[in-house]
């Protein structure tokens, strides 16, 4: 009865339908797109296996944050903190693509562990034997953009040798390269600063009171 | 009559709209241009929350002819 009616006045039926259909695509889309920002945002951090994560603390986002060095130096003699790892996130063009992140993490700290190479070497391990300027690309990334390991990649005027391919799971992630901290910072055209020091600590029940150390301003 | 007209009307619409989301948004993924920058990501909830948008406001939209035909007021 229903269809009947609708199906006598087609064109009334069909314009009411896609008049609503424009308006569920587009919530769709835009929602789809904010929670695959949100997302992102937070998977450097969250994946990395870090128990606290030190950032500028008026920054609107990691990615514009900057703390310099020698905070790091006096996190890690902070009691409970076990180990110390800083984290460039920065955004450079490359060959065809404007806006390409890279990250930049110390080759021997804890949070490039997370990076699981499938294809290739590890940074570290290509850094020890060869040197130079080695990155790894994201399994989506390579997809995208047609390399594999051993071929070239260009990050501003600079190239950097694909040493190996990783899988992370975290789209964001998956669509970047890592170079080692010192290239990342040059990179980003700070060379004496990191975005974030993700911390690991002794013991987790520690993570409040040091956070609040850190808060009231022990390390810079 | 009405209700049910306008309520069968969103669901259509609300079902072919959840399908065109998805593929601009997949669309959107399959650019390296941005993909690297943001990647859509769906979560049950949103579909849900947008189904539930689409029939509540064509409800609304379709309890006021009803009504007019009807007379609610009496």
């Amino acid at each position: 009865m229903i269809l009947k009616s609708l199906l006598r006045r087609k064109t009334r039926t069909l314009l009411t339908i896609a008049s609503v259909a424009i308006g569920v695509a587009a919530i769709v889309a835009l929602g789809a797109l904010a929670e695959g920002l949100a997302a992102g945002y937070g998977a450097p951090a969250s994946g990395s296996g870090a128990d606290l994560l030190v950032a500028q603390a008026d920054a609107m986002d990691i990615i514009f944050s900057a703390v310099d060095g020698e905070v790091g130096t006096a996190l890690a003699n902070l009691s409970g903190v076990e180990e110390v790892s800083g984290m460039v996130y920065t955004m450079v063009s490359t060959e065809g693509v404007p806006y390409f992140i890279v990250f930049g993490y110390e080759p021997d700290g804890f949070a490039i562990q997370h990076f699981k190479i499938v294809a290739g070497e590890k940074l570290t391990e290509w850094v020890a034997r060869h040197g130079g300027r080695p990155l790894i690309l994201g399994r989506a990334a390579a997809d995208d953009l047609g390399k594999e390991v051993g071929d070239t990649f260009r990050l501003y005027e600079s190239t950097y040798r694909i040493v190996g391919i990783y899988e992370i799971g975290e789209p964001i992630e998956e669509g970047a390269a890592v170079v080692l901290l010192d290239d990342a910072q040059a990179l980003s055209g700070h060379p004496r600063q990191v975005n974030a020091y993700l911390l690991k600590l002794r013991d987790i029940q520690d993570a409040e009171r040091v956070r609040q150390r850190i808060k009231g301003g022990c390390c810079g | 009559m009405i209700l049910r007209e306008s309520l069968t009307l969103s669901l259509l619409g609300g079902v072919a709209g959840l399908m065109a989301g998805v593929v601009v948004s997949e669309l959107f993924n399959a650019n390296p241009f941005m993909a690297g920058f943001i990647h859509a990501h769906f979560s049950p909830g949103l579909f849900v929350q947008v189904v539930t948008t689409a029939l509540v406001l064509e409800a609304v939209g379709g309890a006021y002819p009803a009504c007019g035909r009807r007379g609610c007021d009496q």
